[in-house]
């Protein structure tokens, strides 16, 4: 054997010998699916009695607890941070297709691919198909992130999961917890980059799903900021997307879970526009309530404005 | 015997006189020099078959004419390959008879011989069909040279005596015309080695002889006659008074027609040691830098020696009944440097060069190392991302001068782990790194101090496990090879301290197909089993 055979030889062995998973860019990569427990919002747990509990305060852990609900998908997202890549391609990472346990005869692919113009920006996807379905996947969840550095996870995000090309498709969606309705759309930004983090949602229901009416729906706007001492705000909008009606709520708590929600009641039929005060101690019980449209014999201001807390918004 | 010896040495310096002596030029000279420790199951391994062989290769392709794609040196191999290797020899051989040129083929075995037969390991070559073979080769002239036991079969059934085996055969059929075969010992006999001179007496004392010492007639050309002449008495000398009894080579003589044959020319290179004609006469021992015995020459009143010596440090002992007289002498390249008696000084017996402290045990054994390590990659801070310099604890079994002389092959296994971090992601993490590695390495032993160098393979297993399993462990194995070198540091009798230092290649394929390398080093203790 030639000492260049030799050569050669030994290196196409080392090349066959060396394998593994050792990967950083795969962390980088992996670093860019969003986490769950970085974007949920967090408010101390309200008292086990919820009949004192102050009603901005308790529509304040309502509303965090939907928001959060809204945001269970990114377990899936969770899941996938567990797992190696099942592939690289230049630029990228496949992990599946995986078959879908929770809808049997579909498997779902998650592919990210680093933005080919913004440094560190990263475009992923999350898709079903219907298993030997060929070509054709359905893209339920597409987002960017660019990561900023400063730690885990740290960076802007931006994702929209969209429920009615795979509806269409046969993809079946379970119910909400009401047993009515079904998600149509859900899309969040946000920013893990600096303190404070903030949440944008916009969530799309279709409220009577479970009817078979995919024409009405009703949406959320909620945005969450939160400062690393826990510290907080969460301002959330409702409508009644038949009447018209709002109801936009600011709320804002300290770390021992003392807060103030303002909420403005607005009715366009009649151009009637109301503001509501409350304001809660750290057991949230109510400690100054200023509710204009308080049903007498009830009075429409209780407690002491002085007792509110300052929290400056975020 | 020694009477009788004396007048068949006469006879053959008539013969070798009246003969016009073969020249190097016109006569195209192939080689087979074959060596094996070996030799099999029923046998003790010989410890200088190898060195023996090495040797004679040496001086055939420094001095003999020998051009070195013309040779072949088998190391440790068998029954098959050396029957290869002298079909691969007739070959080049009969090709070169058919451009017209003379041919020589030169044939050395030194190993084990038993029962008829030539034992390489464990296999066996019958030595009539060894020597039927030489005798049916395409070429002009044959000398095979055996440096076994009971190696005068090969010539006894020639019909040479048992001793003095010193005699001319002139009575072979004309189909054997133009074969020399010399054994080292009658079909009855031993053949010896020797601790102190590092090799067996025969190939010694030939080796000595081919270098210069048995240039009997001052033409600077060491002739078959002339080499098998010093070959004989200096052997039968040095082992009349062994446990053993004396060894008594022998000559098979056919060369009809062609005279005596010039083995080595020490003038041609003009390079070695010069013992001009008024240095005192007796036995000069030519001791290389390793300790062992280059040359042993025995200089007679009013001569003078040539000993063709390869370049480097010698020194030189001369032993008088009442002490010694020892000297130094370098040999630089392309000079031959007069030794006179001037260089040396008187020594006591226990200064003796030869059997000194600085005689190299050459025997196989086995060693112990344990000791620590530590490693880094190059390409920092990228490759230090990847793979963070690491300390390591490490373990080596060694084996000594199996392979061949001062050849060293090990086993060695290390583990380490420490603490990195990935910084684009900002993420911590454990790693781990075990290593079992294969080297082998060339030593220069000294008293105190053997530096090495040669080359190792890898196999690296490294991991990485992150903190809060924040992502999944990951690992990457490679094969790595690279180059190692050193010096150990004897502090007992058999322990030493090592010194050691590494440079690595490194693939790594993941992300992207990258050479990367890493350097270690390494401070290990150890111990001779």
């Amino acid at each position: 054997m030639t000492s260049s055979r030799i050569i050669w030889t030994s290196l196409l062995f080392a090349t066959i010998a060396a394998c593994g998973n050792y990967s950083n860019e795969d962390l980088e990569f992996m670093n860019a699916v969003p986490a769950r427990q970085d974007l949920v919002a967090s408010i101390k747990s309200g008292p086990l009695v919820t009949a004192n509990e102050a009603e901005l305060a308790k529509d304040t852990h309502n509303v965090v607890a939907a928001f959060n609900g809204a945001l269970d998908f990114l377990k899936v997202a969770d899941l996938i941070r567990t797992y190696q890549p099942t592939s690289r391609i230049p630029d990228g990472r496949i992990w599946g297709p995986f078959p879908d346990n929770n809808h049997p005869g579909w498997q779902w692919r998650f592919v990210m691919t680093k933005d080919a113009v913004t440094a560190d920006k990263f475009n992923y996807s999350f898709d079903e198909q219907q298993i030997g379905g060929g070509d054709t996947w359905y893209t339920l969840l597409d987002g960017w992130f660019i990561a900023t550095g400063g730690g885990v996870r740290r960076g802007m995000g931006d994702f929209t999961l969209q429920t009615d090309a795979a509806r269409m498709a046969g993809f079946q969606f379970e119910l909400g917890d009401d047993g009515k309705s079904e998600l149509k759309s859900l899309h969040i930004a946000y920013s893990t980059a600096d303190y404070p983090i903030s949440v944008v949602m916009n969530l799309v229901l279709y409220p009577n799903a479970v009817t078979g009416d995919f024409t009405n729906t009703g949406s959320l706007d909620c945005t969450y900021e939160a400062l690393q001492s826990g510290q907080g705000g969460l301002h959330f909008d409702a409508t009644d997307s038949a009447s018209g009606k709002s109801l936009s709520v600011d709320s804002r708590w300290l770390p021992t879970g003392r807060g103030r929600a303002d909420a403005t009641y607005t009715d366009p039929t009649n151009g009637v526009s109301l503001t509501w005060n409350e304001c809660w101690d750290d057991s949230f019980m109510s400690v100054y309530d200023n509710k204009p449209w308080a049903t007498p014999p009830a009075p429409v201001t209780t407690g002491d404005a002085t007792l509110c807390p300052d929290i400056p918004t975020l | 015997m020694r009477i009788g010896l004396k007048l068949a040495s006469v006879a053959l310096l008539a013969v070798t006189a009246a003969a016009p002596a073969a020249r190097a030029q016109g006569l195209r000279r192939f080689a087979i020099v074959a060596g094996n420790d070996s030799g099999g199951g029923e046998t003790r391994p010989l410890l200088y078959a190898s060195a023996d062989a090495r040797k004679v290769y040496d001086i055939l392709t420094r001095l003999g004419g020998v051009r070195t794609e013309d040779a072949t040196l088998l190391i440790g191999a068998s029954a098959s390959q050396l029957l290869s290797a002298v079909v691969a020899v007739e070959m080049q051989a009969a090709e070169a008879k058919r451009h017209g040129e003379q041919t020589a083929l030169f044939f050395y075995y030194s190993g084990h011989a038993k029962d008829g037969s030539l034992r390489l390991g464990e296999t066996r070559i019958p030595v009539e069909g060894l020597k039927a073979r030489i005798a049916s080769s395409p070429v002009d002239v044959r000398i095979a040279i055996l440096d076994s036991c009971k190696s005068g079969a090969m010539t006894r059934t020639k019909g040479a005596r048992r001793a003095p085996a010193f005699e001319i055969q002139a009575d072979s059929p004309r189909d054997a015309k133009g074969m020399v075969i010399l054994t080292s010992s009658t079909s009855d006999e031993d053949s010896q080695e020797s601790d102190t001179i590092g090799g067996s007496y025969f190939s010694h004392h030939l080796a000595s002889g081919l270098l210069g010492g048995a240039d009997k007639s001052g033409d600077g050309r060491v002739t078959l006659f002339e080499a098998y002449a010093y070959a004989y008495d200096r052997t039968v000398a040095d082992t009349a008074e062994s446990a053993a009894g004396a060894q008594h080579p022998t000559f098979s003589y056919d060369l009809a027609g062609n005279g005596d044959l010039v083995l080595t020319d020490v003038a041609v290179r003009h390079e070695g040691v010069y013992l001009p004609r008024e240095a005192p006469s007796g036995v000069y021992f030519l001791v290389d830098g390793k300790g062992f015995v280059a040359a042993e020459i025995n200089k007679a009143d009013g001569v003078d020696r040539r000993v063709a010596l390869a370049p480097g440090h010698y020194r030189v002992k001369r032993r008088l009944p009442d002490r010694l007289r020892v000297g130094d002498v370098d040999v630089p390249r392309g000079q031959m440097v007069a030794l006179a008696e001037g260089r040396l000084r008187d020594a006591p017996f226990s200064d003796d060069p030869v059997k000194g402290a600085g005689r190299v045990d050459l025997t196989s054994r086995w060693s112990l190392g344990a000791g620590a390590t530590y490693q880094s990659v190059f390409a920092a801070p990228s490759g230090a991302s990847l793979f963070p310099p690491t300390g390591m604890l490490a373990v080596d079994l060694s084996l000594r001068n199996f392979l061949r002389r001062d050849w060293v092959w090990s086993l060695d296994l290390a583990a380490g782990s420490t603490n990195g971090v990935v910084a684009s992601v900002d993420a911590p993490f454990r790693f781990s790194e075990v290593s079992l590695a294969s080297s082998l390495t060339v030593e220069w032993p000294h008293r105190y101090v053997t530096p090495y160098v040669g080359g190792r393979l890898a196999m690296l297993i490294m991991g990485r496990r992150f903190d809060n399993d924040l992502y999944p462990a990951q690992f990457f194995s490679t094969l790595s090879p690279g180059l190692v070198g050193g010096a150990a540091f004897r502090i007992m009798q058999n322990t030493s301290l090592i010194a050691r230092g590494r440079l690595h290649y490194l693939l790594y394929n993941i992300d992207e197909n990258r050479s990367l390398g890493y350097w270690e080093l390494a401070a290990m203790v150890s111990y001779d089993l």
